[in-house]
């Protein structure tokens, strides 16, 4: 295949993401802008201008309206198919946001934000987009607060009961969402968590890590099934859709990550590890790599039907990978 | 053959044997596509932001197509000879994760760091020990575990010795199964005549006397 190189932003691409719907995909860069891309074929609808560095994004299920955490200067929400800013939702200086997502419905959204005051808590907050979008002051409540270890990725289990949080020392909690009581508690990493996915129909548990190593839980015990050894920092691991294909389903996920950006001048580009990998979830076995980078991967994101990626990374640019229709033989099983 | 399904088209040949009119029945097939119809709208929306002034169609020159061809790399050869380093690999994370779980769950059941590092030099055997100070010179091991054995089973009883001149020290440790009869022997020899001195027995700080053990092991072999 010949991958598709965007190198629309100026600096690091953080975040990359697919509508539900996977017809528009959104990439969001240091430089404080979103850009919107139809997906077949790849064209820019537009930009979403915010200021302050993006770190994390999150779309409705009827992509109506995007919302965009920055890193010091809030939240701010547009409308996809204008590129209309709606609303901003501004903090003191002291509140970084770590992720945004969207329940499943899309009725509310969580915040996990780090407060750098005397208390030096992370704390998750859950907003009613409703409110947000109508109310001067939108109704939030905080659901679970955390001092030493703090919560740096999250996303909403199953039929938005719990949330699954992955801390800065490899730590996963799921907690609540009605009372935000902790119902579990496992340590699966030596290093901080950089990325949580769930499977597509929520059976499985994905993580990734600065230890090196992604793994698969059960999303109901939280135990290990299998150990994928990266040999490198990672930052992104997803589960391909095409496990629910009928007739020949591909038990696929995606890692990838790469060396720090701060190592990176001083090794060899092809040791950096910026490939992205895909292993068979049920052998625990690499089926290949596909390289292209010469960064650190940061996000990876595929389409709902599985047939193309798009990853995001360190070296500023974003790379539509579409895959040979070799990769849907047997040979890649 | 008038069916709507169908259309009817007549042409004429002309071959050496003749001339023939040629009717080609042609049937109409309805294909339906199922399309969404907010993916339809979204493909015709004008752009905005910073590809403003560009039209539907118009390519911006930030997006290429790579030049080199990328291939799902089969990787088998490679890693295999890097299998041993991962299965280290994989040890030393486990190890790591072990260490780490056992230390929180330290500090959830209440345990300090201290605690933790003091307990490996605390024997799992019980034993309760009695401090016997302001012997006679030259006390012999015997007397003391005879004069005790009254109040129960000495297990050991230890005598420090002088660390210049190799003498007995003049107190003592003797060394019980139970507590309640390290009890009974400070009840039963609190100000005990001894010759000429008066005994004071009391219970041995713990911390002292196991620093003492190992000294008095390595001397008693030599």
């Amino acid at each position: 295949m010949r991958p598709i190189l965007i190198s629309c932003h100026t600096r690091p691409v953080i975040a990359v993401k697919f509508n539900k719907d996977g017809d528009l995909f959104f990439t969001g860069s240091f430089d404080g802008k979103v850009s919107v891309f139809w997906s077949e074929p790849v064209e820019r609808l537009g930009t979403f201008a915010c200021d302050g560095a993006v770190k994390t994004m999150t779309v409705t299920e009827d992509s109506k309206y995007i919302v965009i955490g920055t890193a010091i200067n809030g939240i701010f929400i547009f409308e996809v198919e204008t590129g209309t800013k709606v609303k901003t939702i501004e903090f003191s200086s002291k509140i970084h946001v770590r992720d945004v997502e969207f329940a499943m419905g899309s009725q509310q959204f969580f915040m996990i934000s780090y407060e750098s005051d005397e208390k030096k808590q992370s704390v998750v907050y859950i907003y009613d987009f409703e409110s947000v979008l109508n109310r001067e002051q939108p109704s939030r409540r905080d659901l679970v607060r955390r001092d030493r270890d703090h919560y740096y990725r999250g996303v909403w289990g199953y039929l938005n009961k719990t949330i699954v949080l992955g801390t800065q020392n490899g730590i996963i909690d799921v907690v609540d969402t009605k009372t935000g009581e902790l119902l579990l508690s496992h340590r699966a990493h030596v290093n901080q968590i950089t990325s949580l996915a769930f499977s597509p129909d929520f059976s499985m548990l994905i993580t990734a890590s600065r230890d090196c190593f992604a793994k698969l839980l059960d999303p109901e015990t939280l135990k290990e099934i299998r150990v994928f050894n990266a040999q490198r920092p990672l930052n992104s691991a997803v589960i391909s859709p095409l496990m629910l294909n009928e007739g020949s389903p591909k038990y696929h996920c995606l890692v990838a990550g790469g060396q720090e950006a701060r190592d990176v001048t001083t090794t060899a580009t092809d040791q950096g590890g910026f490939e992205i990998t895909f292993y068979n979830m049920i052998f625990e076995r690499e089926i290949g790599s596909v390289r292209g980078h010469f960064g650190p991967v940061h996000s990876v994101a595929v389409h709902p039907r599985g047939h193309m990626f798009v990853t995001g990374s360190e070296d500023g640019t974003a790379r539509v990978h579409i895959l040979d229709q070799d990769y849907f033989t047997p040979a890649y099983d | 053959m008038a069916d709507a399904d169908y259309i009817e088209r007549e042409h004429i040949e002309a071959t050496a044997d003749g001339t023939y009119k040629i009717t080609t029945h042609i049937k109409i097939q309805n294909k339906t596509v199922i399309t969404n119809p907010d993916i339809e709208r979204r493909k015709t929306l004008p752009k905005f932001g910073d590809c403003k002034n560009l039209s539907k169609g118009d390519i911006e020159g930030s997006i290429n197509i790579e030049d080199k061809e990328v291939f799902l790399q089969k990787s088998s050869q490679v890693r295999a000879e890097e299998n041993i380093t991962k299965f280290n690999l994989n040890r030393a994370h486990k190890e790591k994760l072990d260490a780490l779980t056992r230390r929180e769950r330290a500090i959830m059941s209440g345990e300090t760091e201290e605690q933790k590092t003091r307990r490996p030099i605390v024997t799992e055997r019980e034993e309760f020990s009695v401090k016997v100070s302001n012997l006679p010179d030259n006390i012999d091991q015997d007397v003391l575990q005879n004069l005790f054995g009254t109040a129960g089973r000495v297990r050991k009883v230890f005598i420090p010795r002088g660390r210049d001149d190799n003498l007995p020290r003049d107190f003592a440790f003797v060394h019980f199964d139970t507590k309640a009869e390290a009890e009974k022997a400070i009840k039963q020899f609190k100000d005990y005549p001894l010759g000429h001195h008066i005994l004071s027995v009391e219970m041995a700080d713990r911390r002292n006397q196991r620093r003492n053990v190992p000294m008095s092991n390595r001397r008693g072999r030599k």
